[in-house]
């Protein structure tokens, strides 16, 4: 069993991280925290972590899957949020809040365009995992993490700015 | 790229383990020395630089908070710190009939008080009369008509009492100040709105984030860089990339600085190999900073107005990223590196969806006969382009 003390360090050490990665995954901060909590206890279940970072990231990300993942009830959230963000948008010389709220729902529609895989590898890259860690958690050849990783940033700065291009060209 | 020795060239995954510093010793130095030599990769490099400042500038987008859907876009400075007011829904027209309500509640409870109800005496009488210690000289009418008050001890004993007031400003009303953040460098530069706009983001984002995400996220509009040699028309070369890119830092390693890779009122001249338009503007064009850095003044080769401007949306350690503001079309701008020379990629669509990045030939301003050019995906091109500090036009 992991003990008390090192669940603790571990908490206090990844615990903000893994939210993160996870409220940019699913797009929820509650789920995220959720999900954070369950992958800790799976810790404390265990005899011993060798791989502590990789070895949570990819628990997190398995229980994710676990999840319907692409819950209806978000992606119609985001939805809402988009049109009622473009409804209130009014022309302006910088970006305004709602410009951000734009640009957060066009974000969030880019990285979940993203193969499962790259986005995992891209998100978890950001959290600041090695490329040994991102091979470990997502079960790759060192090798292909770097493939992997260009491939994703490529992608979603594609869908991104193709995604602004059909939004700003849509009438507001 | 050019299409010779295409076996010895990295690929775009070696190139981005690189720059990760996920390489170990003997590859880095191998594609160190490669691309010292090799011109194709060496763009590529600066493209990959581009992909990564911007890929990890959009996932930082996942992270803001929405805005509540009933405040108005009008106050973004506003931090975490709600205002009981906004809580309390109070907008200044219910403010202002809140107020009328007391006052005509007050009119009535006076009238009442003083046994008048029935009168029907104006409201400036009224007023006189619930204040004789402020209208020392109230007229015939009035004091025939508030003789049941005068009367009386207690207002007798004001008017000797309470000489007569005169209303001034308040000495020295202390508008208490935002408690500065901890941590935050307090801005420099508050020359503009804008640039106390991006002041307030930064010191919410900031407080926001942890260690472990980069601090070239923190968008503090103003530039803090110390003057830089100003080289006029640096070509840069393929070493002066790779170089820029040996010296940099691991992103995440960097400190929370303020350090910004453009500074206000900085002009750079932006080039590319290849003919290409930004907009309607071809290449090369020179992008003029003005005094926050929030904002570009997109002018011609020759020092000219267009009718663009650029949006400096992220002012990072080493990487930069503009938005065109250009009616009728959209585009972006991304620079990797600092200094006198940055290099990065740049797109541009008509508003419509049709790309205009590069352009067959060198296209006039404003021409139409700009060729789109898309890649497979249908998304606008990327052109290279490298952003050289010069001095400005007319300075």
């Amino acid at each position: 069993m992991v003990t008390p003390d090192r669940l603790r360090a571990l908490f206090s050490t990844y615990h903000q991280p893994l939210v993160r990665f996870l409220t940019r995954q699913l797009g929820d901060r509650d789920w995220a925290e959720e999900i954070a909590q369950e992958t800790f206890v799976r810790a404390m279940q265990q005899e011993s972590i060798a791989s502590e970072r990789s070895w949570l990231f990819a628990v997190a990300m398995n229980l994710v899957r676990d999840e319907a993942r692409r819950d209806a009830r978000h992606r119609r959230r985001l939805e809402l949020m988009r049109d009622e963000a473009k409804a209130e948008s009014v022309v302006m010389p910088g970006p305004t809040t709602m410009e951000r709220d734009e640009e957060r729902a066009l974000a969030r529609r880019a990285v979940d365009a993203l193969a499962e895989r790259d986005r995992d590898a891209l998100l978890m890259r950001e959290e600041g995992l090695s490329y040994e860690e991102i091979a470990a958690a997502l079960d790759l050849s060192i090798g292909s993490v770097g493939t992997t990783l260009s491939r994703a940033r490529r992608r979603l700065m594609e869908a991104y700015e193709s995604l602004q291009a059909t939004h700003t060209a849509e009438p507001a | 790229m050019t299409g010779e020795q295409e076996g010895v060239h990295p690929d775009e995954g070696m190139i981005h383990a690189w720059l990760d510093n996920a390489l170990d010793a003997a590859d880095a130095a191998r594609l160190e020395a490669h691309v010292a030599t090799c011109a194709s990769c060496a763009e590529r490099v600066a493209e990959a630089r581009g992909l990564i400042a911007g890929a990890t500038r959009v996932v930082g987008l996942l992270d803001e908070e929405p805005t509540p859907l009933l405040m108005p876009a009008a106050t973004p400075t506003a931090g975490r710190d709600l205002s009981v007011w906004r809580l309390l829904r109070v907008t200044p027209a219910r403010a202002s009939i809140a107020a009328l309500l007391v006052v005509a509640v007050g009119l009535v409870l006076t009238r009442s008080y003083l046994g008048v109800g029935s009168g029907m005496r104006d409201t400036s009488t009224m007023i006189s009369s619930s204040a004789p210690a402020s209208s020392p000289a109230p007229s015939a009418e009035a004091l025939a008509m508030h003789d049941t008050v005068l009367d009386s001890a207690v207002a007798r004993r004001l008017s000797v009492e309470q000489p007569p007031r005169t209303v001034e400003a308040a000495p020295g009303v202390a508008i208490p100040t935002a408690p500065a953040e901890p941590g935050i460098v307090p801005p420099r530069d508050f020359g503009s709105a804008a640039s106390k706009v991006l002041a307030g983001r930064a010191s919410i984002r900031a407080q926001r984030e942890t260690t472990t995400v980069s601090a070239d996220r923190t968008r503090a509009g103003m530039g803090q860089l110390s003057a830089r040699a100003n080289l006029a028309e640096v070509t840069v070369s393929a070493a002066a990339i790779a170089a820029d890119s040996v010296g940099r830092a691991p992103r995440r390693m960097q400190g929370k600085a303020l350090a910004r890779a453009i500074a206000p009122r900085e002009c750079y001249r932006l080039e590319s190999v290849a003919p290409a338009v930004w907009g309607s503007d071809p290449l090369p064009l020179i992008l003029a900073m003005d005094s926050s850095a929030t904002d570009a003044r997109v002018l011609s080769a020759s020092g000219a107005e267009t009718e663009a401007r650029a949006y400096l949306e992220h002012n990072g350690t080493d990487s930069t990223f503009f938005r065109l503001r250009r009616i009728g079309f959209v585009g972006s701008l991304t620079l990797a590196g600092n200094g006198p020379v940055h290099a990065g990629t740049l797109r541009s669509a008509a508003a419509g969806g049709a790309a205009t990045a590069p352009a067959s030939g060198l296209a006039a301003k404003g021409s139409p006969t700009a060729e789109p050019v898309r890649d497979a995906r249908g998304a606008a091109a990327l052109v290279k382009v490298t952003a050289h500090k010069v001095s400005c036009p007319g300075s």
